[in-house]
């Protein structure tokens, strides 16, 4: 029987889970042969996880035009999505594509903005996965046909720890594993290290992000920067999680988070994780079965050091952790259900998409700013009112509902920095991006922000004074509008 | 030759952050990263220092070739002023000069002052911009704080 040929599309390959993800279940799909993976970054892909796709056999497209896109869905038997909510990601599904058999792989739960499933996804979509099962409380997910939705666990590939040894160590370690980013950690993530009372205990961060240098800050501001090593991301993790006693995987209360490989990875070996109950981490692990599940700050303190106090306690959760993520994760399994998946999605034809997108009151709200309309409709009606009473209100209603914006969590301002970048022309999503600039201390890109909008015509009071306050709190601060 | 620049406060705005210089030219709309003895310069100039003065605290400061420090410093000044981010200075008196303090007198390498140019902000990102930092400088927390 010929191979199925798949085409999967990321915004971007990086290093990390998704890309582990792929490189697993490509091992274990028996009517896929691995180089039948085509997958597309529509941005330029991290060299290194490209290096490890195509060790595992897999293609990767860097960066293709438009055309080489087009020819690839053409190909490809199955087009496969995979699910963040950004601006490429969206302008791939409402692009003018051939005729397509699609699956939307959802590599967040769906239970915050801006990681909204949105209708439009359903709309588009032969099939929905979710990653989570938390994500089937969503009321998107309740109103959608039983049969175009599925629950697909990303697995770990299980594989990597083949021969994985606990080595010896003085120190009490504690680790974390994963993006080192405030859109994904707890922010009270130093502080609670700090707060641990265990003797000669030690933090090892492993892996990238944009937050490093701000971890780093924090310790050394409350005296324990000499307690960490934070270590590159790394290709084998078997030394890592060998030094490590506890996974210590905190992460925010807005976490987009569903199969955390790491995670997964880390009770394979053995290891006990203490975790927050966010995003859909409470459906990987059980409280006092195979980690501990901590409701508050104080509590995850407390659980560290129950831990350290207790190694047979710690040992009995780390066997069951193992136990469980054996029994239920991996991505031996996750291979299996897509075989399902991809199987029944052969039975029907390939069809044109047309979508919510092709909707007139759509349309007509993007005939102005079409940038920051695009970001309101990903929001699918779930916290997007301060950007509507931004951009459709007098100055004084306005006003405030940006004082709001400016003062939303990493992930709402992660969100509105990739549409700014992605429209650079559309002056409101400049406005955002201005006020949050101004709220953290970004003066002078703030000003820049507020400048280019009064340059092109959106040159209301309040933008003045927005610009006026931003140059002066810049280090120079004489430039006036 | 140009003896002293001051920054050009016309449409330049800039702010340091982390140990670096990101300045705006606001006319031009393109963004410039000051890192390591780039951000040191910026800051010398920004407290009318001369451009001698300037050069002679680089080679007291500084491990390599005195020439190519020197050399290096008319290149870097020279780009800035094209960026116009720094334009001439004809009237200020110069600064006292520079003191070199005691912990100088460990050199560190000289590697080039480094500017970045950016036509827009998306390689700002990895300046780490996007995070909820409240007025003590943490990121803001919710739920039951450790105290």
């Amino acid at each position: 029987m010929a191979s199925l040929r798949i085409a999967h599309i990321f915004e971007q390959i990086r290093l990390g889970g998704p890309i582990y993800a792929l490189i697993g279940l490509s091992k274990h799909l028996v009517t896929i042969k691995p180089d039948c993976h085509r997958i597309i970054s529509l941005l330029p892909a991290d060299p290194r996880a490209v290096r490890q796709a195509a060790a595992a056999g897999l293609t990767i497209l860097s960066g293709p035009n438009k055309t080489t896109i087009k020819q690839e869905l053409a190909k490809a038997d199955i087009v496969q999505v995979h699910f963040w909510n950004n601006p490429r990601i969206y302008a791939f599904l409402r692009a003018k594509n051939p005729p397509m058999r699609t699956i939307v792989w959802c590599h967040v739960n769906g239970l915050h903005p801006p990681h909204i499933l949105s209708q439009s996804i359903f709309d588009f979509a032969d099939l929905v996965a979710t990653t989570s099962e938390s994500s089937f409380s969503l009321p998107v997910l309740c109103s959608q046909p039983r049969d175009q939705v599925e629950f697909i666990n990303a697995g770990a590939d299980f594989s990597r720890l083949d021969g994985f040894v606990p080595t010896a160590h003085d120190e009490f370690t504690v680790g974390y594993i994963g993006l080192v980013d405030f859109i994904k950690i707890h922010p009270a993530f130093v502080r609670m290290c700090a707060a641990i009372q265990v003797p000669a205990i030690r933090f090892i961060i492993c892996g990238d992000g944009n937050s490093l240098k701000e971890i780093s800050r924090q310790a050394q501001e409350v005296g324990i920067l000499d307690r960490f090593t934070f270590i590159d991301h790394v290709e084998d993790i078997r030394p890592i999680l060998s030094q490590i006693d506890v996974l210590g995987h905190p992460l925010c209360e807005e976490t987009y988070s569903t199969s955390e490989l790491a995670l997964q990875e880390a009770m394979f070996a053995g290891i006990p994780p203490v975790v927050f109950p966010y995003g859909g981490i409470d459906r990987i692990v059980s409280h006092e079965r195979n980690g501990l599940v901590a409701q508050n700050e104080v509590d995850y303190v407390r659980a560290i050091e129950l831990l350290y106090h207790n190694p047979e306690e710690r040992k009995r959760l780390g066997k069951n952790a193992a136990i469980d993520a054996d029994g239920k994760f991996g991505s031996q399994r996750t291979a299996l259900r897509f075989e399902e998946v991809y199987a029944q999605l052969m039975q029907k034809p390939k069809r044109n998409h047309r979508n919510s997108f092709q909707h007139s009151e759509y349309k007509k709200d993007l005939s102005a700013n079409p940038g920051a309309w695009e970001m309101i409709h990903s929001l699918d009606n779930i916290g997007d009112e301060d950007f509507l009473d931004s951009l459709t209100n007098s100055d004084t209603q306005a006003e405030l509902a940006e004082k709001r914006i400016s003062h939303m969590g990493p992930n709402m301002r992660n969100h509105i920095l990739q549409y700014r970048i992605y429209y650079p022309n559309d002056l409101y999503l400049r406005v955002w991006a201005g006020v949050m600039f101004s709220q953290s201390g970004r003066h002078a890109l703030a000003a820049a922000e507020f400048k280019e909008c009064l340059n092109n015509g959106l040159n209301s009071p309040r933008i003045r004074r927005y610009f006026d306050t931003a140059v002066s709190l810049c280090a120079n601060g004489t430039v006036k509008s | 030759m140009k003896t002293q620049f001051k920054i050009n406060n016309g449409p330049v705005v800039f702010e340091n952050y982390n140990n670096e210089v990101v300045a705006v030219n606001l006319d031009s709309g393109a963004y410039y990263s000051l890192v390591g003895s780039c951000s040191q310069l910026w800051n010398l100039i920004l407290t009318n220092h001369t451009v001698e003065q300037i050069s002679t605290h680089f080679i007291a400061t500084l491990e390599g070739d005195s020439e190519l420090i020197t050399s290096e410093l008319h290149v870097i000044l020279k780009q800035l002023e094209e960026a116009g981010l720094i334009i001439e200075n004809l009237s200020m008196e110069p600064s006292p000069a520079i003191s070199v303090t005691e912990s100088a007198i460990e050199k560190n390498p000289f590697n080039g002052f480094e500017m970045t140019v950016y036509t827009d902000m998306q390689d700002l990102l990895l300046l780490d911009p996007v995070h909820d930092i409240d007025d003590s400088g943490w990121p803001a927390a919710s739920g039951d704080l450790i105290k």
